[in-house]
């Protein structure tokens, strides 16, 4: 049922298109499931559409069925309350592939089709996407719109997106949270290489304004194992420093920096009610599809 | 070092082994990009430091196993190369002992002597053995020093020449067997190759030994003609002399070694190159005879001559006698009278009475210069008014009856006696003994304690103390050994000082209760002398005998001739040569400056730099040297070899103790075996160690 399961991410990596790469992932991903969260809340009806096991009975048009003989459901036109934005981290050090994984993707790509099939799911719930890029500051904007051709409006700028400069969106998020008129559902992406106090800071103040919080961590494998063997002269994507590091004699040392950053951002995230949920580079991205729909049925 | 197996050193390549992995496996830098260095620490950079060290550590641990155990494989002796481990090395160290004297160049003896030295170089083997070259006369010299190259010593052996120089064959065997000390080898051997010369063994006290491992071989020579040979084995000469006009002596005295009677040899004195005498001596043979000549040396300064004997024979070199006899043209004397003349008391046998007396320099004056023409030339000071001028190119000062000088006047005595010059003091009635103590105490040649007066037996007239226990060998003196030459017993002394602190001092004559009468001690590079009665008619009548006169000329002359340099030198001797002065030798070779070692008989003229006169030393041969009477090889050899039996004995002891010390070799690779596995264990947990972090 998993998308890793018939879709290779070396495949992915190749699909340039973001759009088709998200709806490939997404419909995919809906396919599969036993049981379909696909739930209507809308009461205007939109079109027909042929009885598929799972669908709720209550949903057939028997006057159809009475002239057909066979099962339609009805198709509404959603309408929906909830705003989700999605916050993407563009800052520089989102732009690591480590070079185990050169086949791979870098965080920031991970993060883009991870924003990108968010998004197509949303648009398919009718749910209003905005989208968020940023650095030390706020590159783009996009206001959370339901229609289709926001999604265009989302997949271009995502498709346009490099990374640069130094993580610092605790501002930004501040600023947006502060904006915000309605509830709604942030999700933000990144790999969080901030100040997590600034950081968790941001977070509580969109959960004081009642919005639901997801944070999809987004690390690269090399982050998270430092695999490195030989001496090594590290520089630093955002800052351009540079280091001359024993990887062996190091390792011990960065893991458990590297533990220590990982569990003050669950702890922080499970003070604040927020899901948090860390990703990898190679990890499938149905994995943060299925914590959406999760906290969205959560919500509804 | 040796090694049983030489050929396992080539796995000493095997160091590169470990220094081409280092190098090839070392950490190479790679760069890379990273998202974020803030979980990097500075613990880093320590890491980044041990980790080297410890590759370092592992490359050498590595390197040191691979090397050693190529060495144990090679299996080492440790103490196999070392010349100094004990060990024997070579199979014979040999010395060759070459007399090179003035007695070698006798007919045939030089020649043998070569030929003995070569095949003795000869006999050795190239590689296996090793031999030195020393070559002796008065001394040992070391030629070539020992070594297994024998073409320097064949060399040198060639040019093997008879010198000038006497015989010492027992500080030639010192050197020989100092040379061989040390040096490791089965056999030590000194081949002595002489004429064996008894005088060469004069030195010899029977208190020292070679080696206990060395034997001596002596390889006598003889000359192969038995021609008659004179020599002049004793000689005597005024080296220093007035120039008073009488007579002096030179005598030599001429043995005939040779197995005939030789009669009507002339011997010839020759003075300033003029022939002055002749006499013809009848020797027998194997006897010695004196021959003497009478001149009178009228050339101030120097006076070079010869003895020569009149015959050609073997050796011609010791026929001829140089000399040099320095004439003072007259002898400056200062004399410093303590008292004027005048009116004093003196007792009588009617009482006392005031009679008139002698200044104290009266009777030394008139005693020394009683003519113009007198050797002596005679400077008066007053005590009280002396000064550091009137010693000015004095030789002599006589002191009579001073108690004290001037500072200054102290000083200028002491540089007196500093420049070889004499002090002859004369304590008398106007001396007080602490004064005399503290102002002269430094330069008499005693201190004095009081005035005696000799006692007098019940009964008898005073007639004062006589001169008594006379060394009649003393210059001073001997002109009165023989009868009729004066008689020092004559004078009375009725007063006298008693001295003190003369232990430093020499004591020629006494008086006859046994206290000091003349004493005499070395000051500087002079003589100071004391006659503890003054020239005095109060105190003794002295001044009124004759024989004052030829003690007070004997005295002033024994005085100053110190003042005057040594003039005779054997061949060896250094000559002294004053600074920036030139020295032209027999040969007519200049030498400059320094200290000159005379290689020839002959005369050595000394040219001072800044002015025309000229000093001469004359040089001769070793006199002792002209004796062919030989010593015994076997003589020798049982003076200063341990017994052949001990000999055996050490030399055994040294095998046992070698074989001993082969066995502990042989065991030596297991101690490197065990030092590479101990570096590879260490290795092993170093490296676990650097891998892990």
């Amino acid at each position: 049922m998993a998308v890793s399961s018939y879709l290779d991410f070396d495949v992915l990596a190749r699909i340039h298109n973001v759009q088709l790469l998200a709806k490939v992932i997404v419909e995919g991903f809906i396919l599969g499931l036993h049981r379909s969260p696909y739930r209507g809340f809308s009461v205007e009806f939109a079109e027909y559409r042929q009885y598929s096991p799972g669908d709720e009975i209550k949903h057939i048009d028997w006057k159809v069925f009475g002239k057909t003989d066979r099962y339609y459901v009805k198709q509404f036109e959603e309408e929906t309350n909830l705003a989700c934005y999605l916050l993407l981290d563009a800052s520089g050090s989102m732009g690591y592939r480590s070079t185990e994984n050169e086949k791979g993707l870098t965080k920031l790509q991970y993060a883009s089709y991870m924003a990108a099939c968010l998004a197509y799911l949303m648009m398919r719930q009718h749910d209003a996407v905005g989208l968020l890029t940023f650095d030390s500051k706020v590159r783009t904007v996009l206001p959370p719109r339901a229609r289709q051709s926001h999604m265009k409006h989302i997949l271009s700028t995502l498709d346009t997106i490099e990374p640069g400069g130094e993580t610092s969106g605790a501002g930004a998020m501040h600023d947006l949270a502060e904006g915000l008129k309605r509830r709604g559902l942030i999700i933000l992406i990144s790999d969080l290489l901030d100040d997590p106090a600034a950081v968790l800071s941001a977070l509580q103040h969109f959960r004081f304004r009642g919005h639901e919080v997801i944070v999809f961590h987004v690390m690269d494998p090399a982050e998270l194992t430092f695999p490195f063997d030989t001496m090594t002269e590290f520089t630093d994507l955002e800052t351009a420093e540079k280091t001359m590091v024993s990887p062996d004699g190091m390792r011990p040392y960065y893991l458990e920096r590297m533990k220590q950053f990982l569990a003050t951002y669950e702890k922080g995230c499970a003070d604040l009610k927020a899901d948090y949920r860390l990703f990898d580079t190679q990890r499938p991205l149905e994995i943060a599809l299925s914590e959406y729909l999760y906290r969205r049925g959560r919500m509804a | 070092m040796a090694f049983l197996s030489p050929y396992y050193l080539i796995g000493l390549a095997a160091l590169a082994v470990p220094i081409l992995i280092h190098l090839l496996t070392r950490d190479r830098v790679r760069k890379v990009a990273f998202s974020t260095l803030r979980f990097f620490t500075q613990v880093s950079k320590k890491v980044l430091r041990r980790k080297k060290f410890r590759e370092m550590l592992l490359l050498a641990m590595r390197a040191a196993a691979c090397g050693l155990l190529a060495l144990a494989f090679a299996r080492p002796l440790l103490r196999a190369g070392g010349a100094d481990d004990g060990r024997p090395q070579l199979a014979t160290a040999r010395v060759l002992l070459v007399d090179t004297s003035a007695s070698m160049a006798r007919a045939g003896v030089a020649v043998a002597a070569r030929q003995a030295a070569e095949a003795d170089v000869a006999s050795l083997s190239a590689g296996a053995d090793a031999a030195a070259l020393i070559t002796f006369a008065d001394a040992p010299r070391v030629e070539v020093p020992l070594g297994q190259d024998f073409s320097d010593i064949r060399k040198k052996v060639g040019e093997l020449a008879p010198g000038h120089g006497g015989t010492d064959i027992v500080e030639a065997l010192r050197k020989a067997d100092l040379a061989l000390r040390g040096v490791s080898a089965r056999h030590k051997e000194i081949v002595l190759i002489s004429d064996l010369q008894r005088v060469g063994w004069r030195s010899f006290k029977g208190d020292w030994k070679l080696a206990a491992d060395t034997r001596l071989t002596v390889r006598a020579v003889a000359p192969t003609s038995s021609a008659a040979d004179l020599a002049i084995v004793e000689a005597d000469y005024p080296a220093s002399t007035a120039l008073d006009g009488l007579p002096r002596t030179i005598s030599v005295r001429i043995a005939n070694f040779s197995t005939t009677e030789r009669r009507d040899v002339a011997v010839t004195l020759t003075i300033g190159g003029r022939q002055i005498d002749l006499q013809k001596v009848h020797i027998r043979a194997g006897e010695s005879v004196p021959v003497r000549f009478r001149h009178v040396f009228t050339t101030p300064g120097n006076n070079p001559g010869t003895v020569m004997i009149g015959l050609a024979d073997a050796v011609a070199e010791d026929n001829v006698y140089y000399f040099n006899a320095r004439v003072i043209p007259r002898i400056q004397v200062t004399v410093i009278g303590g008292r004027p003349a005048g009116l004093a008391l003196v007792a009588a046998a009617e009482g006392s009475a005031r009679v008139e007396v002698y200044d104290a320099a009266f009777f030394i004056e008139k005693a020394l210069a009683p003519t113009a023409d007198s050797p002596f030339a005679v400077k008066r000071a007053a005590a009280a008014t002396v000064t550091p001028a009137d010693l000015d190119g004095a030789k002599v000062a006589v002191l009579a009856d001073v108690k004290e000088v001037p500072a200054g006047v102290v000083k200028a005595l002491r540089d007196l006696l500093a420049r070889g010059g004499g002090i002859l003091f004369l304590p008398g009635p106007e001396v007080q003994a602490d004064v005399f103590n503290r102002v002269f105490g430094r330069l008499a040649p005693c201190k004095l304690k009081g005035i005696l007066r000799p006692p007098v037996k019940a009964g008898a007239a005073a007639t004062g103390s006589a001169l008594a226990q006379i060394n009649f060998e003393h210059p001073v003196f001997e002109v009165f050994q023989h009868p009729h030459f004066g008689d020092l017993s004559i004078p009375r002394f009725r007063l006298y000082w008693e001295v003190t602190d003369s232990q430093l001092a020499s004591v020629p004559a006494r008086f006859d209760d046994g206290r000091p009468a003349v004493l005499e001690r070395e000051v500087g590079g002079g003589v100071s002398m004391m006659l503890a009665s003054p020239a005095d008619l109060r105190w003794n009548n002295f001044p009124q005998r004759a024989v004052f006169l030829p003690y007070l000329h004997q005295t002033v002359r024994y005085l100053a001739v110190r003042s005057e340099k040594r003039t005779g030198y054997t061949v060896g001797d250094t000559l002294p040569v004053p600074e920036g002065a030139k020295v032209t030798d027999p040969r007519g070779e200049v030498h400059a400056a320094g200290a000159l070692v005379a290689a020839l008989p002959g005369f050595y003229v000394v040219g001072m730099k800044d002015s025309a006169e000229t000093f001469q030393y004359a040089v001769n041969r070793d006199l002792a040297e002209a004796d062919p009477s030989v010593l015994a090889a076997d003589e020798l050899v049982g003076a200063v070899q341990e017994p052949e039996g001990a000999i055996a004995e050490v030399l055994q002891a040294a095998g046992a103790s070698d074989r001993d010390r082969e066995k502990d070799d042989h065991g030596f690779w297991w101690y490197l075996v065990l030092a590479v596995t101990v570096l590879t264990v260490s290795e092993l947990y170093v490296a676990n160690k650097t891998l892990r972090h």
